[in-house]
């Protein structure tokens, strides 16, 4: 076993604390681990990550060659891109979709979601969404660390012992929302890779889960929302652009969208079934 | 053995603790901070660790612990052994009695530093012994071996890390800890006097004594030698480095032999038996080309092509990299294909949002808004990025202490307004000096104090003086009182801190202006309580 990861963002979201929490369950699952951090200057709200190895052999670098990096995690679209020489040719970004722009030339948006979605292996969330919906946005990391978990060979129930531990100083409540957050980008990450599998367009596919509740039954759904986005998209998408709420997770939401025509049917109650 | 996952810096930290330290002694920097942490962490009761007013305070306080027998680590960042300097070169002349380690984490590719200078050249310079481990298991072997070598030649000794040695972690095993020395304050006055007549003496022992530490670095299993039979190339890499070069080897088929150096002086016997077995040298090394320069002599007879960094085949400046010695042993490029539809900007580090610093800085810009010849010398901290936009506010930043120097230089040859931004941290590590001479004299300048109470850069360590205590160290110094001002830096008080600002620039006379809130995100962590990391 060996996985190469590279953690990406900005200081202060918490790059740190996802270290911490794949290291000591990589440690406990009896691997070996190296894991180089950035500290001072470089982290005040400038890009910061991490390079995070972990082996059943010694592992020699505490750097990860270029090309070779299993995964790369990140909690900010274009700092994952700015890694993203360092992946391997079979690996994958796993990325937030929502930009922190604290500085005055943040590209275009359409262009960097453009080139994410273009890429072979990639997963990308609506983590800052989802991490209000857990209860804070500070909890974009744990959203982020669940959408990556099936890809780190751990397990998931070490993954969320440590970030209890991690949290706990913080007392349960807290503990409780980064769970939360923590399930909530597992199962999103998991609805967005399933729909690609369908054949699901990604930008549709990002589009739908970035606005379905992330229901532990979502994943029921998958093949009805991947029949409908990949043979319909054309119809749909405009439609999943302009709903503003949160789609229901139930299989009926697409299995009723499925038996409509659009041309017939009011938009108002297109977006009453969405609503479910 | 304990098993554990510990940064560089931790594992240095433990090992020694486990060689039986009576004192650890520093002043934060990056990358070195975590060394002294670790130890207030897991050793408060039983070690005397608390923060230092700076590097060259810590180095004697640890000097003196050794002249009383008892082990003492001192750490700081590299350009920390600049401060302290002084003690550090002479105490070679005295030498160690306890066990005295001087850790050094050097910061190649400047991460947060202002400079890359390799201190395994201090080491060599005064003639003490060094250790540079490859590894965090190295790291707290060295460290506990380095306090039986400093015992055994009567010397400090050197352990010198770099960035991402010191910045990552790994898994360690650790051994059973060793007591602390009895209490035995040296006999030996004359060596710890250093009178010329004395240091002449001792000088020429040290000289001497060369010769037994090339010796046990020559027997050092740490320099490890491997001939590969038939091997045209060989390799020496030293530190960090190593671990490149077999990362690198693990992407290339190449039949290399290799010597791993983690002891100076350089043991010499074994980089003869490596030349003498290959056609071809490569030298990797993290820092300044201390080996390749020394192969190379200045007339570089060494009788054996040498590739490294002064020949070009590997980056002079900057930080190793493991594609970097791949590449220089002939690897072909691999990379993800890269292929932005956008350029990716740069994104600088900045002051956190509601950052006390900020409204400092807009209101001092306010006041100099009148004064387009005024210069503002800042200093070393978080504050520094107000050279940054949207602030432009500070015009200079040179080490530790140099903005109440400079301002007093500048003033003094005609510049007005002449302005010092400093912290209140950085003012106890070395502004105070300055600020002396600028009261005795009266110099016509203004200095202001950004009193966040902690030293914040570094993660929110306390500081030696702020608050009332402050004012009252700067009132100590021969300040003025009537012009020794205390400000609130908000947002509100722009207007009212900008009167301030005009009144003290105003005065033509030595003014000391602080500016007093707590660092934002040292108040959080304060009320939130403690974190993992």
């Amino acid at each position: 076993m060996k996985k190469d990861i590279i953690l990406a963002g900005v200081g202060g979201q918490g790059i740190l604390s996802m270290a911490y929490v794949i290291d000591e369950a990589a440690v406990e699952s009896g691997f070996n681990i190296k894991q180089a951090e950035i500290h001072g200057m470089a982290q005040r709200g400038g890009a910061v990550y991490s390079h995070l190895r972990i082996s059943s052999s010694p592992i020699a670098s505490d750097l990860i060659p270029k090309g070779s990096a299993d995964l790369i995690i990140s909690i900010e679209p274009i700092e994952g891109l700015r890694y993203l020489s360092y992946l391997a040719p079979d690996g994958i970004l796993i990325t937030n979709s929502s930009p922190v722009r604290n500085i005055p030339n943040y590209p275009d948006m359409e262009k960097v979601l453009g080139d994410i979605l273009s890429l072979k292996k990639h997963i990308i969330i609506d983590a800052e969404s989802l991490a209000r919906r857990a209860g804070s946005f500070r909890a974009q990391n744990m959203v982020m660390l669940g959408a990556s978990s099936a890809y780190l060979s751990l397990d998931r129930e070490l993954l969320k012992k440590y970030i209890g531990e991690l949290f706990s100083p913080r007392g349960e409540k807290i503990v409780e929302l980064n769970l939360s957050a923590f399930a909530f980008g597992e199962r999103i990450g998991r609805f967005y890779a399933l729909l690609l599998e369908e054949g699901v367009p990604p930008l549709s596919a990002f589009l739908l889960s970035s606005k379905i509740e992330a229901g532990e039954a979502l994943t029921e759904s998958v093949d009805l929302w991947g029949k409908l986005l990949s043979s319909r998209a054309e119809e749909f998408v405009p439609i999943l652009k302009e709903f503003s709420g949160e789609i229901s997770p139930r299989a009926e939401v697409p299995k009723k969208l499925l038996g409509l025509s659009l041309e017939k049917v009011d938009k108002e109650e297109i977006f009453s079934i969405l609503a479910g | 053995m304990e098993k554990l996952v510990l940064l560089g810096d931790e594992a240095v930290a433990l090992g020694a603790i486990h060689a039986g330290i009576s004192g650890s002694f520093s002043y934060p920097g990056t990358p070195a901070t975590q060394i002294q942490e670790f130890i207030q962490r897991v050793a408060k009761d039983d070690i005397r660790c608390h923060w230092s007013a700076n590097e060259k305070a810590a180095y004697e306080e640890a000097l003196g612990v050794s002249y009383v027998g008892r082990r003492a680590l001192v750490s700081m960042k590299h350009v920390g052994l600049n401060v302290a300097a002084d003690p550090f070169i002479n105490s070679a002349i005295t030498g160690a009695d306890g066990g005295l380690v001087v850790v050094t984490a050097d910061d190649p590719g400047m991460h947060s530093s202002q400079n890359e200078q390799d201190n395994r050249f201090y080491a060599q310079f005064a003639k003490i012994f060094c250790f540079e481990p490859s590894n965090q298991q190295e790291a707290y072997e060295m460290t506990r071996e380095a306090f039986d070598v400093s015992e055994k030649f009567r010397l400090p000794v050197m352990v010198r890390l770099v960035t991402r040695l010191a910045h990552s972690r790994a898994n360690i095993k650790a051994g059973k800890g060793r007591k602390e020395n009895e209490l035995k304050p040296t006999d030996d006055l004359t060596r710890w006097t250093v009178l010329p007549a004395n240091a002449r003496v001792r000088f020429k022992e040290l000289v001497e004594e060369q010769k037994e530490l090339v010796r046990y670095s020559e027997e050092s299993p740490w320099n490890e030698l491997h001939l590969s039979p038939g091997a045209e190339v060989g390799v020496i890499a030293s530190g960090i480095a190593f671990n490149y070069l077999i990362e690198a080897l693990s992407f290339i088929s190449l039949k290399v032999s290799y010597l791993k150096v983690n002891t100076y002086p350089l043991p010499l016997n074994k980089i003869k038996q490596l030349i003498s077995s290959v056609s071809e040298l490569l030298v990797v090394e993290e820092g300044y080309p201390l080996i390749e320069g020394s192969l190379r002599g200045l007339l570089d007879c060494a009788g054996i092509k040498i590739r490294g960094k002064m020949s070009g085949d590997l980056p002079i400046t900057g930080e190793l990299t493991p594609d970097a010695v791949y590449r220089a042993l002939g690897g072909k490029e691999r990379s993800y294909p890269v292929n932005l539809s956008f350029e990716l900007p740069v994104r600088p580090p900045m002051l956190c949002p509601g950052c006390p610093h900020a409204d400092t800085f807009t209101a001092l810009k306010d006041a100099l808004a009148d004064y387009p010849n005024a210069r503002v010398f800042s200093d070393i901290g978080c504050y520094t990025l107000g050279f940054l936009p949207p602030y432009r506010a500070v015009h200079s930043c040179v080490e530790m202490g140099a903005s109440i120097g400079m301002a007093k230089g500048a003033a003094e040859a005609g510049l007005y307004p002449s302005l010092a931004a400093i912290g209140d941290s950085t003012f106890a590590h070395s502004g105070m000096t300055g600020l002396i001479g600028a009261a005795k004299n009266n110099t016509d300048m203004t200095v202001v104090i950004m009193d966040n109470e902690h030293t914040a850069m570094t993660g929110g360590q306390d500081t030696m003086a702020t608050g009332d205590r402050l004012v009252e160290l700067v009132k100590g110094l021969g300040v003025d009182p009537a012009h020794i001002r205390v400000i609130v830096p908000l947002p509100k008080n722009r207007e009212r801190n900008a009167d301030v600002f005009r009144e003290e620039i105003a005065y033509h006379g030595l003014s000391v202006i602080i500016s007093r809130r707590e660092c934002v995100v040292a108040a959080r962590k304060r009320k939130e309580g403690g974190e993992k990391r």
